[in-house]
Formats: C-alpha cells, structure tokens, sequence
C-alpha cells in the first residue's frame, strides 16, 4: 500500500465515499485492458468492472493489505472476468454451431467487419479461442509483463499451474496463427 | 564433449518458447541458437513463436471513454444503496426457490439440444429419439433432467437467461454442461470445422 492508497483507504473508512472512486480510479484503465483481454467484448468488459467495484466496495472491510489496493481490486476483476468468460463458453459453442457456424465477431455489419481486417480477425480468433483461465493468464504475462508469481498470487493458483497455464496458451496460439505471416 | 551432446539434443519447446520471447540467459540462448543451426524443426519452431509473438502483439484495446466510466460508477452508487436496502436472508432464499421452482417447469417443457463430445455421447444417444447426425457431436431430445442441485449460481443465471430471454435458440435450445477444458476445445473444434450449411 503506498501512501495514497493508505490515505483514501482511511478516508473511505471513515464514511467519504468519494475517496472510493479515487482509489479505483488509478487503475481502472488496466484493470479494464486485462478484464476485456478476457471477455473480449467491450460491455462484458464494462459490465464485470461494475461488478467487480461493488464487491470491492462492499468487502472492503475484509482487505487485509498484504498487497496493494490495486492488486486487490485486480484480482476481484479478473476473477470475474474468469467466471464470466466460463459462464459464456457454452453460449459461445452455441452460437458457433446455430449461428451459420464461424461467424465473424463483428456479425453482419459491414463498418465493423472493415474496422478489423484479416489478420486482426485471425489474432482476434486465436485469442477467443483459449480457454478462459489460459487466457487470462496469457494476458497477464504477455500484455500486462506480470511476473509467474504475481499472476499466480492474483488467481489464488501455484506458479506452476501459471507456468503450465501459459505454455499450453501460447503453444496453441502458435498453432492457430501458424502461415499468417 | 559433454556440451556438444547436448547441443545434439532439440530443446523442450517450452525452452524455445522462452527464448523466442528474450527471456533466457545468454549462455542459454547462444546452445540452442547454435542448436537450431543445424536442426530445422527446432529453427522453424523458433521462427513461429517469434512470428506469433509479434502478431500478438498488434492487438489494441481502447480505454473506454469519460462518459462510459461516469456510466459504470453511477451503476456502481447506485448497486451499493440497494445492497444496503436489500431483502433479509430468508426473503432472498425465498425467492431463490421460487425461481429454482419455475425454472424446472421451463426445463419440463424445453426442447433440449444437448452436446457432448463424441466419446461420450452413448449413454445419452440412447434416450434420444431422433438418429444422431453422423458428422454432428450435437443430438436432440424432447425430455431431458438435469440435476438442478449440481448447478452453481451461475449455471442458474446462464439457464434462467438462456430460457427466459430466448437468446439465440433457432428450434431448438443447446446447452453443454460441465466440459472440462480439453472436452471443451474438442467440441469447440469440432463445431468449427464441421461444413456450413
Ligand atoms: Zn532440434
């Protein structure tokens, strides 16, 4: 906890609500960037940030500062995110077979299909494709630079499995985006 | 010799992995370098991940703007008065029955697509109906149980949507339960490469 956080921490405690969004407010940028790198849609994204500043909000008093606010409220979200792009993936497998099979995430509108060209499609697949906790922890150590440990202090799990976690992404990453180039 | 024998050796991929994303020594770097010089497999492999990591690393996401984080806070006050407003104990459990009660009379009458991996599928094939597709891991049945109790929440929230909103249902309702990760990917893979129709 740095001095800041300590000090809006206290004032939140305290009854100012306000100081509230202050501390979330520091790092809700990137906590959004991993949060939507997970569900990969903007108003999931949105949505799981929501949710995640309500549990923040309302377990506050069980935050026992052995790491940073941040770090806690990172965790809260991408916990989140996690359990959210679980709960979808068999929506996502129905969809992928009702829905005229492969669609295009950006669906029949042509200005949003031309936003995204091939490559970024075939990125973007490839990435949709992994597993939710793979992915997670991909985007953690790949976009993010976390380090094993503190990936795997975030999602309560060994850094072994973070390590494994992320091989297995990576490998089938390869595999998927392999003669695009 | 010792240090030649092992040069001779591919190293693991998870070795390859890390040096195409500059995360070895350089002594470790340098064996397996000189490694690849002289084995192709192990050249061609450090050459795609270095061309997946760059791909990967084009993607962009965008901060969403003032007016969007303004929208989630005020969702956020909003969630937290009502939680200091909200139903006692018994009430929400109340409630929750209620809605575990309606939801089985929904799944009584539901017309259920279950999916299954191939491997799986005899002991529930069985009790369908209709003759399974051979190219589909997909089969339909008019009945079908399911143990309400080995739900989570979440499962609950995803059936009482899937049924009340009848979000993408075309004739029938799909729904794959409990896959464990490589069931999963099996599946997911099947359904892609099955041929569109
Ligand atoms: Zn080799």
């Amino acid at each position: 906890m740095n001095e800041r956080e300590e000090r809006l921490l206290k004032a939140f405690l305290d009854g100012n609500e306000a100081a509230f969004e202050e501390l979330v407010k520091d790092s809700w940028e990137r906590i959004y960037r991993t949060v939507m790198r997970i569900v990969r849609n903007h108003d999931d994204a949105l949505d799981v940030m929501q949710d995640s500043f309500v549990k923040a909000f309302t377990r506050i008093r069980s935050f026992r500062r052995a790491s940073s606010f941040a770090t806690w409220l990172t965790s809260i979200a991408v916990r989140e995110a996690i359990n959210r792009a679980q709960r979808d993936r068999f929506r996502r497998a129905v969809s992928l077979h009702l829905l005229g099979k492969r669609p295009s995430p950006a669906g029949a509108n042509p200005d949003a299909l031309a936003e995204r060209s091939a490559i970024r499609e075939r990125v973007a697949q490839a990435i949709e494709a992994l597993p939710p906790v793979q992915r997670a922890v991909f985007t953690m150590r790949f976009y993010e630079e976390l380090k094993v440990r503190e990936i795997a202090e975030l999602l309560g799990s060994s850094e072994g499995a973070v390590k494994a976690s992320y091989f297995h992404a990576v490998r089938k990453l390869r595999r998927n985006l392999s003669g695009l180039r | 010799m010792k240090g030649a024998i092992r040069v001779k050796e591919c190293p693991s991929e998870e070795l390859i992995l890390r040096l195409a994303q500059d995360e070895l020594d350089e002594s470790q770097s340098r064996l397996i370098v000189e490694h690849a010089e002289s084995c192709g497999r192990c050249a061609k492999l450090i050459e795609e991940y270095k061309a997946t990591f760059r791909l990967l690393a084009t993607e962009r996401i965008e901060a969403p703007s003032p007016g969007e984080w303004e929208r989630v806070m005020g969702k956020v006050r909003g969630s937290v008065t009502e939680e200091m407003h909200a139903w006692p104990l018994w009430a929400r459990g109340a409630a929750a029955a209620l809605a575990t009660a309606c939801l089985m009379l929904v799944l009584w009458q539901a017309r259920v697509l279950m999916t299954r991996p191939p491997g799986e599928l005899s002991g529930l094939a069985e009790r369908s109906e209709e003759a399974l597709p051979s190219e589909e891991t997909l089969f339909a049945s008019d009945t079908m149980s399911v143990n309400l109790a080995s739900l989570d929440n979440g499962q609950l929230d995803e059936l009482d949507e899937l049924y009340a909103g009848g979000t993408v249902l075309h004739g029938s309702d799909a729904l794959v339960f409990d896959l464990t990760e490589e069931e999963e990917e099996r599946l997911i893979e099947e359904l892609e490469s099955s041929p569109s129709t």
